[in-house]
This record gives C-alpha cells, structure tokens and sequence, in this order.
C-alpha cells in the first residue's frame, strides 16, 4: 500500500530562510540592502556611480555581479568599497555569492549596501538576496513596452528608474508609456526618470533610499 | 538552466523528505508550477527525466499541475485573476492586493511504496 506524505512547501523556502536570515544580520548593523536589476547596458553602474556622487557622505559599499571581468568593481571602487562577484557562468547572482562578497568587504559599518545583480531581467527575479528593496532600472534605449514583458522582475521590485532620459529626444521612448506599464503589475511602483550620465532626476531618488534606510534604522531602533 | 538546479533541489528534498518518513521508494512526486513562479514546466519535466535517476527517484513520476495566478483584494475581498499581469481589483480598482495562488514552485505531495519488497529493489 502506497503512503502519501504531504507537504506543501515551496522548494525554494529553505533558500528563502537564509536569505531572511542575512537581511536581518545587515538590519542588526542598520544597513539597508538594495538589489539592482537590468538588461546589460541599462546602466546600473553609472547609477550607482551617479548616487555616490550625490550623496558623498552616505556610507555605502557594493557587490558587482558579473559573469567576467573586474570592470564594474574598478569603476565603483573609486566611490565606495566594491568587492567583484564572478559567477563564471551563472546570469544571476545567489545568496552564498553575496554572503561571501559581504563578509569580504572592509566595514560592515554602512547605510547602504548595493547588490549589482548580473545584467539580465529574468533569472534574478527569482532569487532572494537578502535584500531590503529591489530597483529595476530600465533606459530608453530599450522601448516603453518592456515591463509587461517580465512580469516577475516588476512584480517583485519596489521601484523603477527610467535612465538616459538625455537621450529622450533621439528615441521612440515615452515615460508615461513605461510607467503606465509597469503599473499594470505593480501599481504602485515608485517610479523616477533619471539620466546618471548626466546627474539629472539622482537627488530624488537618492532622497528615497535616504528615507529608506531612515526607517529601517528607527524600526531598528524601536525593536 | 536553472530548472536543472531547482530539479536537484526539488529530488534532494523528496529523498530526504522520504527518509524521515520512514524510507521506500518514491512513486510519486506532486508539484505546482506557479504562473509568475519564474519556472518553466516543461524544462522542469526534461531536466526530471534526466536527474531522477541519479537523484534516487529513478522509479518515480512527476505530476506536475500548472497554477494560474489569483490575488485577493485587501479592500472589498474579492478573489480574480490577474488576467495581462494586471494587479489592481476589477472589482473596486484598490491596488491594495495580495497574491494568494500562483507565485511558487510547491512540492505538495510525495507518494512512497511502503511494502518490504519495494524497498528491496
């Protein structure tokens, strides 16, 4: 006779539980983790450059991730400590990487931690990095029609960044459309226009992630 | 790509589960495949075919049921379909929602051959 045993469980609970464990080790040091999602080229590294040129005094480090090459770890060493996660292959990162990455770091005494996922809007979508907030950064050069296209990294994201809105005037790309959007999947994405080449629309959402980790210090504080 | 990884997982998980509960051969793994769950369930099925051997179910069967998605609103309470990824309630335009059914990959069942001369083989 045949014995069925229940379960219900989500194969990916137990990588879910870790992942909440490492959120909550950056909450006891008052650091908020935020996630970066694009297709290669969106910009995230320029952004992440542009918010450390706004806001000098915030305490920030980074964790690059790319399947080759130290390049994005150069450029951001520059403003912050950057250690380079290799997948070697993997499109997306995954928590023992970023727990690793973190532990390498030279302080752990941050407002900020950046995780700057691989460039790719699908496999990341699905993995807990421990992260407080996700960004999905998406530029012009890609088409307005995009966020119905991957459902899950708009769905899962907290906010979106349009980036390269100087190059508006050379594309068929119109915020509105884009924001509209995304907001059919999550309707109520915080959304800002930014271009990080040139420094327009980063003081607004630099005030955001100031606001954020405001909040997780004082619910911090208040526990 | 990845389903092979969540295979492994998923066929590591039933072996350990089966053995805390008493061992025997698996014959049935039961999954549910959510709509935004991010995975594939025909690559889930390949990689199966190919890992379950290996993974120590190599007389097992999946069963594998899609989950549409459903989302209940906070407001008036009513359950709908995100039909087009659409998340605000048909019902009283609230954004307030919850998913209740369709993001995860859910192993809800194993079935294991509990006589003395399957455990044998």
């Amino acid at each position: 006779m045949n014995r069925v045993i229940a379960v219900h469980r989500d194969v990916y609970d137990e990588q879910r539980c870790q992942a909440a464990e490492f959120r909550r080790r950056l909450e006891r040091c008052g650091t908020l983790a935020v996630n970066v999602l694009s297709s290669p080229g969106a910009g995230k590294t320029s952004l992440l450059e542009a918010l450390a040129h706004a806001a000098p005094r915030r305490r920030a480090a980074v964790l690059v991730g790319d399947i080759a090459t130290q390049r994005d770890a150069e450029r951001l060493a520059r403003w912050m400590p950057a250690v380079q996660l290799t997948t070697g292959g993997a499109c997306h990162l995954e928590l023992p990487l970023v727990v690793r990455g973190y532990d390498a770091l030279p302080t752990h005494d941050l407002d900020v931690l950046f995780i700057e996922n691989v460039g790719n809007l699908v496999c990341p979508s699905s993995h807990d990095l421990g992260e407080h907030l996700r960004v999905v950064l998406l530029s012009t050069t890609e088409g307005d029609d995009k966020p119905g296209k991957y459902p899950k990294a708009f769905r899962t994201s907290d906010g979106l960044v349009i980036n390269k809105i100087d190059l508006l005037p050379y594309v068929p790309f119109s915020v509105e459309a884009a924001t509209a959007d995304a907001r059919v999947i999550r309707p109520d994405l915080p959304v800002w226009a930014v271009s990080a080449h040139k420094g327009v629309g980063i003081a607004e959402f630099s005030a955001w992630l100031d606001r954020q980790q405001m909040s997780l210090r004082e619910r911090g504080d208040g526990a | 790509m990845h389903e092979t990884a969540l295979v492994r997982s998923l066929l590591t998980q039933v072996r350990e589960l089966a053995h805390a509960q008493g061992g025997g051969a698996v014959r049935e793994i039961h999954v549910q495949c959510g709509q935004l769950s991010g995975v594939d369930p025909e690559l889930v099925r390949l990689a199966f075919q190919r890992l379950r051997c290996d993974g120590g179910c190599g007389s097992a069967e999946l069963v594998l049921e899609d989950v549409a998605l459903a989302a209940r609103c906070r407001v008036c309470k009513s359950e709908f379909s995100p039909l087009g990824f659409s998340f605000r309630c048909p019902g009283c335009a609230s954004t307030s929602v919850d998913v209740v059914r369709g993001e995860g990959f859910i192993l809800e069942s194993i079935v294991v051959a509990a006589d003395d001369a399957e455990q044998a083989r």
